[in-house]
């Protein structure tokens, strides 16, 4: 069932639509972070991070807020994120058991939210049969986890403004492994910013550019509904400002707004096949998701148009709010907006990527959107030829 | 965007919306572990047909998942008085203990809704003592389930974190805040409101518009309100003149209750401004339904703040009248043309409504002809608003005389003189 706004979108009034984390978002954000350790009575968190500049920031922001409260404590732990395995994952598990850890707060962006996801997964199933034999390797583990009635420990993410939402859904992707569960959604979500990182302007560029892709499949008519139409408008318009502004602090303000957006949009949505394509494209190594979104966007676009009519037309009145020439259509600013983001990512041209892709066709589709993901490819393709 | 140094933003855990969405609802039970509701309603809802409906639907519900016994309604509570009151909680939560339920199902609009987190909280905290949880944030633990059925589309109340009880014994109305009374899922089926008669849908829908519009213009506004206010203005202009036109036009009922539910979503996390302080006081002075109180006093509520939040009601313009009238009209008119758009919807609703709906609060008269409000409730009502704590959202700062001001403004129908409106600095 649709309505027709008075843009021409067809908008889904049949829909469900959850809001799974509470968000506690601005200038001394964390604050709250110890009351709310204690509203889901977890008095002895995990604390885990990553071993870089961002990362030994958000724990010493972490660390002041903590030493204001009675909380017994917390174990933390830093990750470098991309050397370690499986055996470092049981080896922070088996801390994690034996400290009697209640919850866990991870500190940062996309891959260290991931390595928490599956922390959690890790530690909830041993509490739950500390006898059965321990999962081999991370598809064992995912597998093992995916029960309806799975209870995991409360996740607190800490979050910088290098986001693009899938934090806060309930999948993590590690070495092309994914885990999916609708309970491993962080319970808490915090984004201080105190804790926005300075300077690297290039992952800021390629976040918005991922954020971009994300935001324009979450409308397709299949998936969409009005909540989810009312955060892209408003997820776009603060994109705009991120990408405008990308080196003043309005412009990280912007891009975390924007990241928040997506956050409540990204429990609600399956991937489509751009940002499926680039997630696995990005973590098997073929290409960098800014380089995917960068090479195929407007052949999404194309397929969106030719597929659903109308369904991009809303975009149409989002350059008049930004007071844009009147004549700016929707689709020419979306173009422009990824050009100028584009430019910031420090990332290869476009034909390389699609031949790259389409010669490796078998491996992508296996991705859960196969059908779509080689249907965006194929149009790619002829166009570069 | 104004964007604020902080906030925090907590939404309705689930929204089931659509044709048939209540037939959803028992597998939403189930997999939270409910099995034994309480249905709370009231008289007016039961009368219409609407409990029975609900029931019909839960007794028609088969085990599932880990669930053992299929759903049956424990108790039916429909003795909910119009304002909600600490009586009628104490009621309830003693009939919730005696028939041993498990969770709370309210069908009904923002009194029932009030009263079933009323009993929410006393039934799972003990004690009959509902004060000890008022104010803001005191209410710090997980309640039982409630599952809201709306019956009107314009308190929101499934989708906030507010409930206003009446203290029996001492007349006042206390709020009760805190992110714990957000009710687990909230379940918008058109044909819940198809019955709701032209005046009280009329009233109703300027209660969502009012909400969405003082969400976006509050001193605790903030980018997730302010998406939903934006989204719920479009809806409700869009939708509120055509279901008075035809009541049972499901489409345009269901994006009606959408919109109220944006709308409470909103203000539950940004809070009301003086629209809200003048007509809670108006209405507990002179009896004003609140919904009438609204649609009164949204334009003039407006038009005092005006020098204080020009930027934010141009953005109105585009979802209250589409892009080509917000393209035609000159940046510096917008704030005014949005008044304007306001104050035509109300006059068409006054039209479609047999001129029931009025547009003056010296129009609101008894059923033998006498009003309601006389120009001397004027400075009790606004002597009563000085201690309303919404107040304190206002981007202007209010005082008594601003108070008086509006509220004439308001009774006679004349646009508020500017010349008058004092300048503060509040925002």
């Amino acid at each position: 069932m649709t309505g027709r706004a008075d843009t021409g979108h067809e908008v889904s009034t049949s829909f469900s639509f959850h809001v799974r984390s509470e968000l506690f978002a601005g200038l001394h954000a964390l604050d709250h972070l110890p009351l709310e350790l204690q509203r889901v009575q977890c008095p002895s968190p995990f604390v885990i991070y990553r071993d870089d500049r961002e990362g030994r920031h958000l724990y010493k922001l972490l660390r002041r807020c903590m030493k204001q409260t009675k909380l017994r404590g917390f174990i933390g732990m830093c990750i470098d994120g991309s050397h370690e395995g499986f055996e470092e994952l049981m080896e922070m598990c088996k801390l994690f058991v034996s400290s009697e850890c209640t919850g866990i707060i991870a500190l940062g962006g996309g891959s260290l939210q991931a390595w928490a996801k599956f922390l959690n997964a890790a530690a909830s199933s041993f509490s739950a049969s500390p006898d059965a034999q321990p999962p081999a390797d991370f598809s064992e583990l995912a597998e093992y986890t995916c029960t309806e009635h799975h209870r995991f420990y409360p996740l607190f993410s800490v979050l910088t403004d290098h986001l693009d939402g899938r934090e806060a859904a309930g999948t993590a992707e590690l070495y092309g492994c994914c885990l999916s569960h609708a309970a491993l959604v962080p319970s808490r979500i915090f984004l201080d910013s105190r804790g926005y990182p300075q300077g690297s302007i290039t992952h800021t560029a390629r976040t918005a550019l991922f954020a971009l892709a994300q935001f324009l499949e979450a409308v397709r008519p299949s998936r969409t509904s009005p909540l989810i139409e009312m955060y892209v408008r408003s997820g776009l318009l603060s994109l705009h400002h991120g990408i405008m502004h990308m080196q003043s602090q309005e412009g990280r303000h912007a891009s975390a707004c924007a990241a928040v957006y997506a956050s409540m949009i990204q429990p609600n949505i399956l991937p489509g096949p751009l940002t499926s394509l680039a997630a696995l494209c990005s973590s098997s190594g073929l290409a960098s998701q800014a380089e995917v979104v960068h090479a195929l966007l407007p052949d999404m676009l194309e397929l969106i148009k030719s597929r659903h009519g109308a369904a991009l037309s809303f975009l149409d009145s989002l350059p008049v709010l930004l007071g844009l020439p009147q004549d700016t259509d929707g689709i020419s600013w979306i173009e422009d907006l990824e050009q100028r983001a584009f430019a910031h990512a420090d990332a290869d041209g476009q034909r390389d990527v699609i031949v790259n892709l389409a010669r490796n066709t078998s491996r992508l589709a296996s991705s859960m959107q196969a059908a779509e993901v080689l249907e965006l490819l194929d149009t790619s393709l002829k166009g570069a030829r | 965007m104004r964007l604020p140094k902080y906030f925090h933003y907590a939404g309705t855990q689930r929204t089931i919306a659509g044709h048939g969405a209540l037939r959803k609802l028992p597998g939403i039970m189930a997999s939270l572990g409910s099995s034994r509701p309480l249905l709370v309603t009231d008289r007016g809802v039961q009368e219409a047909g609407l409990t029975e409906l609900v029931l019909s639907v839960l007794g028609a519900s088969k085990p599932s998942g880990n669930q053992e016994n299929a759903i049956t309604v424990s108790a039916v509570f429909s003795d909910v008085p119009a304002d909600s009151d600490t009586h009628a909680v104490a009621r309830g939560a003693a009939m919730f203990r005696e028939r041993n339920c498990d969770s709370i199902v309210a069908v009904g609009g923002g009194s029932v809704m009030d009263t079933a987190k009323g009993i929410r909280m006393v039934s799972t905290l003990g004690g009959d003592d509902l004060s000890a949880y008022s104010g803001a944030g005191r209410l710090q633990e997980t309640l039982i389930p409630l599952y809201a059925v709306p019956t009107t589309s314009g308190s929101g109340s499934e989708a906030t974190q507010v409930a206003v009880i009446k203290d029996h014994d001492t007349g006042r109305k206390i709020s009760y805040t805190s992110p714990y009374l957000i009710p687990d899922a909230a379940v918008l089926d058109p044909l819940m409101t198809v019955t709701l008669p032209p005046l009280m849908t009329a009233a109703t829908g300027m209660d969502a518009l009012t909400h969405a519009i003082e969400a976006f213009i509050s001193l605790a506004k903030n980018p997730l309100s302010d998406s939903a206010s934006l989204q719920a203005v479009e809806l409700a202009a869009r939708n509120l003149p055509q279901v008075i036109i035809n009541p049972h036009d499901e489409e345009s009922r269901l994006q009606m209750a959408v919109a109220s539910h944006l709308a409470g979503a909103a203000f539950s996390n940004s809070m009301v401004s003086i629209v809200h302080t003048l007509g809670h006081c108006a209405g507990s002075v002179c009896g004003i339904p609140h919904g009438i109180c609204m649609g009164i006093l949204l334009s003039y509520g407006l038009e005092y703040n005006l020098h204080m939040i020009r930027s934010e009601i141009s953005l109105l313009l585009l979802p209250l009248r589409g892009k080509a009238e917000y393209m035609e009209t000159k940046p510096s008119k917008r704030p005014e043309a949005v008044i304007a758009s306001i104050r035509g919807l109300a006059g068409h609703l006054h039209e479609l409504t047999a001129r029931q709906y009025p547009l003056r609060f010296r129009d609101v008269q008894r059923t033998d002809g006498s009003l309601v409000m006389e120009p001397q409730h004027i400075p009790v009502i606004a002597r009563l608003a000085l201690g309303d704590p919404s107040q304190f959202y206002n981007p202007e700062q209010v005082d008594y005389h601003d108070m008086v001001r509006v509220l004439e403004a308001a009774y006679w129908g004349y646009a508020l003189d500017q010349g008058l409106v004092k300048k503060g600095h509040q925002k």
